[in-house]
């Protein structure tokens, strides 16, 4: 972690991966305090909570806290919060440790648990893992809220569903990893599993009897419920006689102590913040700095953070090179920006505001036009795997980019309207919709240089590629050889902005 | 010699894929006759059905076993949806209640059920090794998943295996034939023509292009070069997506709604499938093979699972009632087969008020093209510890989706090795049985 960002190009990459993006200014502010302060002051900024928001929000239209205030809370606080690096790891915990809307908790218990998700992203990922355990919304989610011991009578039994998701996703991952994250092979050369269908029916038996109250407060134990049997999950004893929460706590450290774990959560945070194809020896120096901050402790999430984002591949630019190989590729660097994420930069680079003095709404169905929205995946699974390629190049050469999953058709469609109506919303009155005040923009229209140069500062913070410049130059010249009015150009050269896929996708 | 197996499969699906050059079977030299056509659909339950209370018996030695598995979550014996078929062991099957609306396809002999099926690498039931190899990761839904769009030994391959059977019969069109309304599928993947994945509503416009200088614009970013992966092939499919819908858009438009399909996800989804089958022979798509994907979640029914789960059969069974309606209408029942998968069955024995994860589970297949006036596969026992006994309630399936599959993809006229497509089939007996 010697490595430091003293350039504007790399504090303006560094931006995009650590917060909602930036905006204007931010670069100069960046390098004024240097990366370690800045990081330090994100560190230690007071939490923007977005429970309290959606509520406030849906007290000022009489509502009750729904989908409408909670995405809006979620909207308001990407993109003004200044606690930006923990809001933006807190989105990425959000996609690991999955609780959607679908079969799950309402709006109020959603909300709470983003908070849930705030409030511990620069703990320890112990308590992260057990606040995540014990949080109502994954108990209704997963349904460990209400499980029971067996009951020979009825014929029922513990439910599983949390004991192998806490497994599977949340912290061992299905196979057993070397120090770099590859799959261990057995002398067979056969993947080797981390646990089985017996661990996982012993863990539900481990994890038996706890209940929700409301959604704002952890689930309680009932001993009633509980089974106080021996138990063994991954060849260790649960003692006979222990209570639910000890169970529980022996459970926690099980899994987080486990040796898979370290591996497992630092692929998926690195595939969330900087690079969808790491290379090896980066995943192994996230994996270590987990295993042990220098201080001898083991998952401090903020040293995480900082291995994952100041790693000196992330800032030479190096990614894993094709065919899973050794060595590095520059060209395989980076990742595709989620659609939200995209319309989040837009709207930083714009510095939106709301029309309506006591909220701010929902962007437009943020789910249907966007194929996403902050905890409604279909599933426990997210809205991709971690692992998905699209067809052709990618998948050739044995790489990964899962945010194309969810650039159907369909999607790529909306995203486009969606930022297509964002531009021209800068007059918008529309008390329930955003605007941005254009006059910058008018000011320099006329003045190409300086508008390219206005261009580039917002909406790549400085690192429009000259092919860009020179194309919206050159658009420029042709919408003025055609007499269009400044309306015209400022709305035609946007487009083309947000359209580009060097605006689409981070380095 | 497990190990040394595997590997042999292994081996010989690389073998196969490489060394056999695309079958040119004579489907794609026939989009002239329009006779040819013929459309699969997957209707896949996500989160794992409960069918072991989607098909219920009636009869009453097996109702009672039934009953007395399942306690607090059986079905009531009057309320069945009586069926004309029966196992092949004889058992008289009825429907859960909310299903009544497929009776019709039933009673048309144009539907059926594949009792007990589920993923398997080798059979199990009535093999008489105790030691037959199990598939990996039983009971996760992901992988589980996986098995039922790749093949059960396919699990690490890249593609499906409708994309892989579309891609050995060198199928095409102006738009791919492989079409999912639910997201981008495994099942699709190949190496030949990208899925088209969309959405119910189909396609629509690009606001910002109602002018010359912004499609202008972006079209160049569509053919630019870019230094960067991600970049290079966000152009890439930039400008597919942009191309699909624009052509999309146009066929859709010229045809109307249908109608009878109710107003669901899963309705609408059909709805749309049954246009894209209307309009198959527009200029624009000129499919005489189409292959469609649509879907419904919410299956994982831990607890809560009787209103839940009735709510979610109801939707099924009244798309595909409508579905298969519409296909009569068209007159092309029986060359468009619908069929049910999920991840898998869940298990017998309740969680309180839900059910966990299990193996074995039914399928609900229909078209005019289905064997219908029976129903394939055997009656397992429900007692625990019976021979279908996996584990505390978890039933062993005793026919192999990859069979199902087999049977679907030799109906489409795949004229294909099915044991490539399907390594595990040399397993079996059967590569391919006898529903259709």
């Amino acid at each position: 972690m010697a490595s430091s960002i003293y350039q504007p190009e790399q504090a303006a990459k560094f931006l995009y991966r650590a917060t909602f993006g930036p905006k204007s200014g931010d670069v100069d502010d960046f390098l004024q305090m240097g990366v370690e302060a800045w990081l330090d002051d994100q560190f230690t900024r007071n939490w923007r909570l977005h429970r309290p928001l959606a509520e406030r929000y849906a007290n000022a239209s009489g509502d009750t806290l729904n989908e409408n205030a909670r995405l809006s809370a979620w909207w308001n606080r990407s993109l003004n919060a200044g606690d930006q690096l923990r809001q933006r790891v807190a989105y990425a915990l959000s996609q690991i440790f999955v609780v959607s809307n679908s079969g799950g908790p309402n709006a109020e218990g959603l909300a709470e648990y983003y908070d849930v998700l705030l409030k511990h992203a620069f703990g320890n990922f112990r308590d992260l893992l057990e606040a995540v355990t014990l949080s109502p919304a994954m108990g209704k989610y997963l349904t460990l809220e209400g499980s029971r011991k067996a009951n020979l009578d009825n014929n029922t039994f513990p439910d599983e569903n949390y004991a192998r998701e806490v497994m599977q996703l949340f912290s061992l991952g299905l196979w057993q990893l070397q120090n770099n994250g590859m799959p261990k092979l057995d002398s067979q050369g056969n993947k080797e599993p981390t646990y089985t269908q017996q661990d996982v029916e012993e863990l539900a038996r481990v994890l038996t009897g706890w209940r929700r109250d409301t959604y704002l407060k952890p689930m309680y134990a009932d001993d009633r419920r509980h089974d106080f049997g021996e138990k063994r999950v991954l060849g260790q004893i649960f003692p006979e006689g222990q209570s639910p929460e000890q169970d529980l706590s022996q459970a926690m450290d099980l899994l987080f102590n486990h040796r898979n774990t370290p591996m497992f959560i630092s692929i998926l945070l690195i595939k969330r913040l900087t690079v969808s194809n790491p290379r090896r020896s980066y995943i192994q120096r996230v994996a270590d700095v987990f295993k042990d901050n220098g201080q001898g402790i083991r998952g401090d999430m903020v040293a995480v953070i900082k291995a994952i984002l100041l790693d000196q591949d992330v800032i030479d630019g190096k990614a894993m090179a094709d065919h899973q190989a050794h060595g590095s590729n520059g060209r395989n660097f980076g990742k595709v920006k989620e659609p939200i994420i995209a319309m989040a930069n837009l709207c930083r680079a714009f510095n939106v505001k709301s029309n309506d003095p006591d909220r701010w709404w929902d962007f437009a169905a943020t789910q249907n036009n966007y194929g996403q929205a902050p905890l409604r995946a279909p599933s426990v699974f997210n809205f991709y795997e971690p692992d998905y390629a699209p067809k052709g190049e990618i998948t050739d050469k044995q790489l990964t980019a899962p945010e194309f999953a969810i650039l159907s058709m369909d999607s790529m469609r909306r995203i486009s309207n969606r930022m297509w109506t964002m531009i021209l919303a800068h007059d918008s009155t529309d008390v329930k919709h955003w605007s941005w005040n254009r006059r910058q923009f008018e000011n320099r229209v006329n003045k190409p240089d300086e508008y390219i140069e206005l261009l580039n500062e917002r909406f790549f913070a400085g690192l429009m590629s000259t092919e860009l410049a020179g194309f919206i130059r050159q658009m420029l010249d042709e919408l003025t050889a055609d007499n269009r009015n400044d309306d015209r150009k400022i709305n035609d050269t946007l487009f083309a902005i947000q359209c580009s896929p060097e605006f689409r996708c981070q380095e | 010699m497990k190990l040394s197996r595997r590997h042999f499969l292994k081996g010989t699906a690389a073998l196969g894929a490489t060394s056999v050059a695309p079958a040119l079977t004579g489907l794609n030299m026939a989009h002239a006759n329009q006779d040819d056509y013929k459309a699969l659909v997957c209707i896949f339950l996500f989160g794992g059905n409960d069918a072991y209370n989607m098909v219920i018996p009636t009869d009453d030695d097996a109702y009672q076993k039934y009953e007395q598995a399942r306690r607090n979550l059986a079905i009531a014996q009057s309320d069945l949806v009586p069926l004309n078929i029966a196992s092949d062991n004889g058992v008289k099957l009825g429907l859960h209640p909310s299903m009544a609306s497929l009776k019709s396809a039933f009673a048309e002999d144009s539907a059926t059920v594949i009792v007990n099926s589920g993923q398997l690498v080798e059979p199990i039931i009535g093999a008489n090794t105790p030691n037959s190899r199990v598939p990996d990761f039983l009971m996760a839904h992901n992988l589980q998943q996986t098995m039922w769009q790749s093949g059960a030994e396919n699990m690490n391959d890249k593609l499906g295996w409708a994309g892989r059977m579309v891609q050995d019969m060198n199928l095409s069109g102006s738009l791919s034939p492989l079409m999912s309304l639910n997201g981008e599928q495994k099942w699709l993947r190949n190496n030949h023509v990208e899925p088209l994945v969309m959405t119910s509503e189909g396609a629509g416009d690009y606001t910002g292009l109602n002018n010359s200088d912004r499609l202008g614009a972006m079209r160049r970013h569509f053919d630019e070069k870019y230094a960067n992966l991600f970049a290079d092939n966000y152009s890439t499919a930039m400008a597919s997506r942009y191309y699909e819908n624009d052509a999309l858009e146009e066929v859709l438009t010229s045809v109307g709604d249908l109608d009878g399909f109710p107003q669901t996800g899963l309705g609408d989804m059909l709805h749309t499938t049954a246009k894209l089958i209307k309009v198959r022979n527009a200029a624009s798509l000129q499919h005489n093979r189409q292959i469609f994907f649509v879907g419904l979640g919410g299956f994982d029914t831990h607890k809560d699972q009787a209103g839940t789960h009735a709510a979610l059969l109801g939707q099924v069974s009244d798309a595909l009632a409508a579905f298969y309606q519409e296909m009569k209408a068209q007159g092309l029942s029986d060359k468009v087969t619908a069929f049910t998968m999920s991840d898998f069955g869940r298990r017998i024995m309740a969680n309180d008020s839900g059910t966990d994860h299990g193996w074995a589970g039914h399928q609900i297949v229909v078209g005019g093209a289905v064997k219908g006036g029976r129903a394939y596969g055997n009656w397992p026992d429900l007692t625990p510890g019976s021979e279908y006994d996996y584990n505390n309630g978890r039933l062993i399936p005793e026919i192999a989706a990859d069979q199902v599959n087999a049977t679907l993809a030799n109906w489409f006229d795949y004229q294909g090795d099915l044991e490539t497509l399907f390594p595990s089939l040399k397993m079996f007996p059967q590569n391919t049985l006898d529903f259709i």
